[in-house]
This record gives structure tokens, sequence and C-alpha cells, in this order.
């Protein structure tokens, strides 16, 4: 279609202990749509909705209103009514000329314990320690500090001095003074997929029974919304593993590592899994694309600066996921290793990362072993 | 008699007579003392910025992905005539602080109507400046007659004054066949966009005994209807029986596909999903499939399958072009499920839009508008691509607006040949299929330069 892309972000005001509002703020969102300049999504085969970027022009005022808009969470529609990401605001940058302004959420914390050992090697824990207006507005995160060789009042003490420091969104820009030309007002809006914010609570089981890694992970998300009511508990889209697995979770582990621990030792059928959190902020695990490599779910010709699925349609960048086999037409691949998911003309798309600018739109399609810095960042985290 | 052009309501850059009266009123086409230096201006078309894919090594040429159109900047050579060099100096400076009226306080209009031309044409002009020629300290620096350049930027497109009827309060009932159907022509259009997509007002007003809570809007080429009426329970999956639906002759390339089934007399709806299959004629070939889906209301219901690329059915067949539709149930945990499936409408649409409208009962008192075009509410200007386009309720009684609405997707255009497409649901997820809306869609013709008769 030619004409104007129409992304459309749907923004929602969370509600109390930072679950995702219902209803679409439409004026807020319309003034998105106007003033996008800048969109670069990713999703992975691991994650889902992964991460998202929005750079917007603004008025002064504008960009002020941004900074106070954290844990909104975002729908974004494609052109067709189309949902093509979904997830929460956890970091704005607004530049007013050379001054940046910005809050973050990534290293705020408003649930603190310590643990601590005595001068004679004697563990212990403290109390939560709890900023409830925080957890209000945003739900709760936790983190747990260390402090060996001390005492359970000092232990208390640094998590109480903690949490004042970090109960509320943090400001990660510099603020520079210099010479020369101000230069523009700005904002960028960073924005997580739900799944990321698995790793905001911690979480232990003593239990060593052992239950299929799939209801494991059902449980673990269903428990986590008793905290935080993030996401779905429709599993409808979670193909069961087949495995099982013994419950225990050391102390301290956040939500998202159990997960983790849990869906990457594969299926019955001793294949890879692909996860992740989407539309509707429900959880999908299925076996991954490279366990039928040969059957193949985009394709492109080295002519065309398109990809078109399996029957031949061209796909729109933004609606390209990943957890995908990926075919280049024009390169005969005759003696490609049948069970191979990488092979001279096709490979398993891990990443995908769709950036649209002025005069550009385009999606990347990472392999597993990408070396890309932030394919690599992205696997870290 | 020259062209007139007159910028904000106020001042007439051009003496239609050919001459500027000294010290004339600006607000008059014969009386304005400014006139364009001869054969220097006419408005410029917008810059196209298309987005290619596609090309060399590999291919001749490249494809045409996407195409927007840049502001305009003109620069004017004009003249005016004061009645003294002060008076000329002070209508320049009447020019210039209209000029920054538009991030003032309203949109500053520029209306052009050419010589031995009909209609006028409205821009919007963003920003402005006048410069005088350096000869107004040289060698006519005692002349009451000075030469200056208008630099402006404005509005890719000229609009109209008053926007074009072509759906006018006809009745549109929620059902894909029968009389007054949920797809209407939008009828001729005018404009110089026609193939490109120009954009449509449209006005809801409601449904009497009944709400729209979603309302689905679509401007389409072909709507095609399947009526199926066939009940089906399973407690793994099964198939309704396959529709094939003909697409017509040629499929347009701006055209993408959507498949919407109306679904009823369910049993353990919470446990029903359903998926569509657009299969090659053929029975062989999936072109799309769609999610697992599930339905609102155990009544009935009405499920957007989403939207397929075209390519595939883009070819030269000595007839029409058919595909398969195939509807599968499944239960989502083994307890018995059961639906009818009433009808499949196959779209094959320009643009496709879910506006989540809250419209409820009594219809009398207020409607649902969708806004594709705005004039600002300054009068006369002209009507214009409202960025982003915008959805809200309104009262019958003044017009007043409230409860502005979330639209997804792309707001239906008007396109030549097309037809608009409008379904609804209430805020139980009833799809019913007795209840209408009283619908006008208006069209805000567009044009690149210059309008003639229409």
């Amino acid at each position: 279609m030619l004409a104007p892309l129409g992304i459309t972000p749907a923004l929602f005001a969370p509600g109390t202990g930072g679950v995702p509002g219902t209803t679409a703020d439409p004026l807020l969102g319309g003034r998105v749509r106007n003033r996008i300049v800048r969109y670069e999504q990713a999703i992975a085969a691991t994650k889902g909705f992964e991460s998202m970027v929005m750079g917007l022009s603004a008025t002064e005022g504008e960009a002020k209103d941004w900074l106070d808009c954290l844990m909104y969470s975002t729908v974004v529609y494609g052109p067709d009514a189309e949902t093509i990401w979904e997830g929460a605001l956890i970091r704005v940058d607004a530049t007013f000329g050379q001054e940046p302004q910005s809050k973050a959420l990534d290293p705020m914390a408003n649930r603190v314990r310590c643990r601590y050992t005595t001068r004679l090697g004697t563990p212990g824990t403290t109390a939560l320690v709890n900023d409830t207006a925080s957890q209000a507005i945003y739900g709760v995160k936790d983190t747990v500090l260390s402090l060996p060789g001390s005492t359970a009042t000092a232990a208390l003490n640094h998590a109480t001095a903690e949490l004042a420091r970090r109960k509320n969104p943090m400001a990660p820009s510099t603020s520079e003074v210099r010479t020369g030309d101000l230069g523009d007002i700005t904002v960028t809006l960073y924005f997580v997929g739900w799944y990321d914010l698995l790793r905001w609570l911690l979480t232990s089981n003593t239990s060593t029974s052992s239950t299929a890694t799939t209801t494991q992970v059902q449980n673990l998300i269903t428990s986590y919304n008793s905290t935080n009511n993030f996401f779905s508990t429709d599993f409808s889209n979670v193909t069961a593993s087949g495995i099982s697995d013994v419950e225990t979770i050391a102390p301290d582990t956040p939500v998202l590592s159990k997960i983790e621990a849990l869906l990457k030792q594969g299926n019955s059928g001793g294949q890879r899994l692909a996860w992740g959190i989407y539309e509707g902020r429900k959880l999908t695990v299925k076996p991954w694309a490279g366990a039928t490599p040969t059957t193949t779910t985009y394709q492109r010709y080295l002519r065309e600066g398109v990809i078109r699925d399996a029957a031949g349609g061209v796909v729109s960048p933004w609606r390209i996921r990943p957890d995908a086999m990926y075919q280049i037409v024009d390169l005969l691949d005759v003696a490609a290793v049948s069970t191979a998911a990488d092979e001279s003309a096709r490979k398993y798309v891990e990443r995908v990362v769709c950036s649209i600018s002025s005069g550009s739109v385009g999606v990347s399609l990472e392999p597993q072993a990408s070396d890309a810095l932030d394919a690599r960042l992205a696997r870290l985290r | 008699m020259g062209t007139t052009i007159l910028l904000g309501n106020t001042i007439h850059l051009n003496n239609t007579t050919g001459t500027p009266v000294a010290g004339g009123a600006a607000s008059g086409a014969t009386t304005t003392p400014f006139v364009l230096q001869s054969d220097t201006w006419s408005p410029r078309a917008a810059t196209r910025r298309p987005i290619w894919a596609g090309g060399a090594p590999f291919r001749d040429g490249a494809d045409l992905l996407l195409e927007t159109f840049d502001n305009v900047a003109e620069t004017v050579p004009i003249v005016v005539q004061g009645s003294s060099r002060d008076d000329a100096v002070a209508q320049l400076q009447t020019l210039k602080e209209l000029l920054q009226q538009g991030g003032y306080s309203y949109p500053l209009s520029l209306a052009i109507l050419p010589h031995s031309t009909t209609n006028t044409g409205y821009a919007e002009i963003y920003t402005g400046d006048v410069e005088e020629d350096p000869r107004v300290l040289g060698s006519e620096r005692t002349s009451s007659l000075i030469r200056a350049t208008i630099t402006w930027i404005r509005s890719p497109f000229f609009g109209v004054s008053s926007l074009t009827t072509l759906i006018n309060a006809a009745t549109f009932t929620n059902n894909g066949t029968g009389a007054n159907k949920d797809t209407q022509s939008l009828g001729a259009l005018t404009g110089d966009l026609i193939y490109t997509g120009m954009p449509l007002n449209i006005k809801v007003l409601g449904v009497v005994g009944s709400t729209i809570s979603t309302l689905y809007a679509a401007s389409v080429d072909t709507q095609v209807y399947a009526s199926v009426n066939q009940a089906k329970t399973t407690t793994t999956s099964t198939t309704y029986t396959t529709q094939t639906v003909t697409l017509g002759s040629a499929v347009k390339r701006g055209l993408r596909g959507r498949v919407l089934g109306r679904l009823t007399t369910f049993t353990n709806l919470s446990k029903a999903q359903f998926k569509v299959d657009v299969i090659d004629i053929n029975g062989s070939t999936s072109i799309y499939t769609s999610a697992w889906l599930a339905a609102a209301n155990a009544t009935a219901s009405l499920i957007d399958f989403g939207d397929f690329d075209l390519s595939f059915f883009r070819r030269p067949l000595p007839t029409s072009i058919q595909a398969q539709i195939v509807i599968t149930i499944r239960s989502s945990d083994g307890t018995s499920v059961t639906a009818t499936l009433d009808y499949v409408e196959v779209l094959l649409y320009y643009d496709f839009c879910v506006v989540n409208s809250g419209f409820d009962v009594p219809s009398t008192i207020k409607y649902l508008y969708l806004e594709g075009a705005t004039n600002n509410g300054v009068s006369p200007s002209g009507w214009l691509p409202s960025s982003p386009p915008v959805a809200y309720m309104a009262r019958t009684s003044d017009n007043q607006t409230f409860d502005p609405r979330l639209i997804r997707g792309r707001l239906p255009r008007a396109f030549s040949g097309a037809s608009l497409y409008l379904a609804w649901i209430d805020q139980s997820g009833l799809h019913d299929k007795t209840t209408t809306a009283t619908i006008t869609a208006q069209l805000a013709p567009l044009y690149r330069t210059l309008r003639g008769s229409t």
C-alpha cells in the first residue's frame, strides 16, 4: 500500500501496582503517532517481544510530560490493525537542547533485603524492606544486597538506606554545559517486552518434587501475578515439553532465571524450545522452527528488498517474527544437510529487529550465533 | 482578470486587475496594493518521497514500497505599491505578521483561484517570511513601489472549503448480505489523488436497541459474501465446509485480503477457538493461516481472522481468480464445543481499522465521528488530512465533541471504485446482524496544484 505507514502505538496508563491499563489514551497515542520520527522494535525467539525504541519530536512541555510516563504500557498496531509489539515504558530520555533529562526504572528497587554474614561467618537475612508508595505505582521490584562480616542491624540499615536511594525511578543521563549549538528538543522512549519484567521478582522453592518443566513455568507466572499482575494466565499457546525437572529454586533467584533454566532443557523429542511473551501478554512455548529446517517460514529473492512468506506473499518488515526458517531462494543449496538449521542458503532466525526512520524501512534477521553487538548484549541480559 | 491568491482570508497577494492599487485595501481582490511579479510563480507539486526496495546488481530497476509527500517550500516574488514608501513598508509589515500567524493562533490558509477557473483550492501555510529586494535601498530607494519575495512552507496538498458527501445518511445493516448491507459504494470521486487515497470523514449515527462497542471500518475494492450456516461439534478439531470464493478478474496492487466470519449458537464458548486457512483453488497450499482466535459472545460473534498479502493471486488468468476459505473449530482442552458458522466475508481492501467506540443508546443524542480530514475549524479554509486521523463522540444537538477513541489500523480513505465497509459488535461482543446504523461519508478531495471545475 502506497501510503504513510500508519504505525499506531496505543498507550495505557498503569493501574495500581503497575498493572497495565485496559483503556488506551487516544490523545496520547495520537500525539505519538504525529510526532514519531524513529521506531525500532526487537523480538527474540527466547523472549518474545524484547524491546522497542521510539524517537519523537516534541515541544518542551510534551517532553517534560513524557518524563512522567514510566510504566505506561503500549500495544503497537500496524496499518492493518494488527498487533506488532507490546511492552512497558521503562526509560524516557528527553533532550532540551544541550540538557538531557531522563528517568529509568532499571536501577529502581522498591523491595529490598540484605543477606549478611556475621564476623563468625554465620549467614542471615533481613526482613523485606518495602516502599509501598513506589510499589503502588510501578509494581514490586526486588533487589537483594550483600554485607559480609557484619550484623543483622547493620544489614537492615543497609537495606533501608538502599531502599531510600532506589525506591523511585532514577536519572541515568549526565548533564553537560558547553559552547556551541544547543540542539533540539527530542524524546526517546525505551520500552521492554513484558518478558523482561519477569526479572523484577526474586523467588525460591525448597521442594524437591519433579514436575513437568512447562507446568512449572506456568506456575511461576501465576505466582508472579499474585504480586505483579502483569501477565495473562491463558496458557493455550504453551506446548507441553514432555520432560520434568525438580522444583527447587535457590533463594533470591529471579523468576526469569528459573523459567529460562527450565525451558532451555528443550522437549522430550530432544529439540530446543522457542518461547516468549507475545500478544495479550500471553506465554508461548513451542518446539523451535529449527527442528524442521526444511520448512521455510520466510523467503527472500536477492533481487528484492522484501521478505515473502512461504506462499510468496510479501510480509511487512514489522510483521516478521523470530523462530522461523529463512531461505534465500536464488542460492541453490544442492548439498544441504537436512537437519542443519543454518545452511548455505538458509538460517534459523533467532532475533528480529525492525527499524523505521525517515527514508528507510528495514528489518534484520539475526541468526543464533549473531555477532552483532546488540544481539550479544541481548543474550547477556 | 488574474489569479486570486488570498492569504489568511485577509490579504490578497495578487491584484486581479494586474495592477496594484497604490495604498489600496489588501482585503479586496481588485483593491489590493499587492501583485505577483509577472510569470514568476505557480504552485509547486509536493515532492514525492518514495522508498524503494531491491536493485542493482541483482535486478533492473527497483520496486516502490512506500511513498509519502513532503511539505512544499515556495518562493513568491511580489510587488507592493504603497501610497508612500512608509505605506509600502507598512503593507509588507502586515504581510510579515500574517505569515507568522499559523504557529500562533489558527492555521493560515492560502486560497488560490486561477484565472478562468471555477473552484478555489486551499492549502495551509505553516511558516513564512518576507524579504525586500535589494533595490529597495538602491536604485528604487525613492519609490513607493517595493519588490519583495515571500518564502513559505505549506501543506503538500490543496483542499476544498466544503466536503463532498459520498454517502448521505444511508442505512447500513450489520450484515454481509441483503438490502443496505455492510458494504456500500462510495461512488465517483473528485480530486487528484483518487488512486493514492483521500481522507474520508465518516459519521455513524447509532444503533437503536443496541450498542456499537467495536466498529470495523474499511475501504474495500471487493467484498465477497459466502453463506455457510453449518453447525460443528468437536472435542478436538474439525473444519466447516470449504468455501470457494471469487476474488475478481484482477487483484489490484494496493489491496490486501482479510477474512471475517460470523459464528453463532455456541456451547462452551470459552473453550472454542477458530482459525482460517486461505488456500489455493487446488486445495493444496495454504496462502494464509490465522492464529487460533476466540469468540466473544455465545449468541453471535464476528471474528476478524486478520489480513494477508494477495501477491499470489495477481496472475493473468482467463477467468476470475478464486480461492478456498477453510475455517476450523477446535476445543482448547478437550471439552465438547459447538458453533454454527453463519457466513464468511472476504474483503479485498485498501484500508482497514478497528475503533473501540463505546457508542451506546439512545442513538439520537450522540454519534461516532471518524475524522480523516479537518479544516481546524477555520472558515473558509481547506479540508486537509488530519494527522493523525481521530475518532470521537459528538452530541447531535450541538456537535460538542467528547470521548476520543483509539483507531487501530488505518482509517478508510477514498479510492476510485471503492466501497465503505462497516461492521460492529456491542459491549457483550454480540454481532447482531439485524441492527442498522445511519452513515454519512464525506470526502475531502485533495489537489496537488491547481483545482479546476471539480
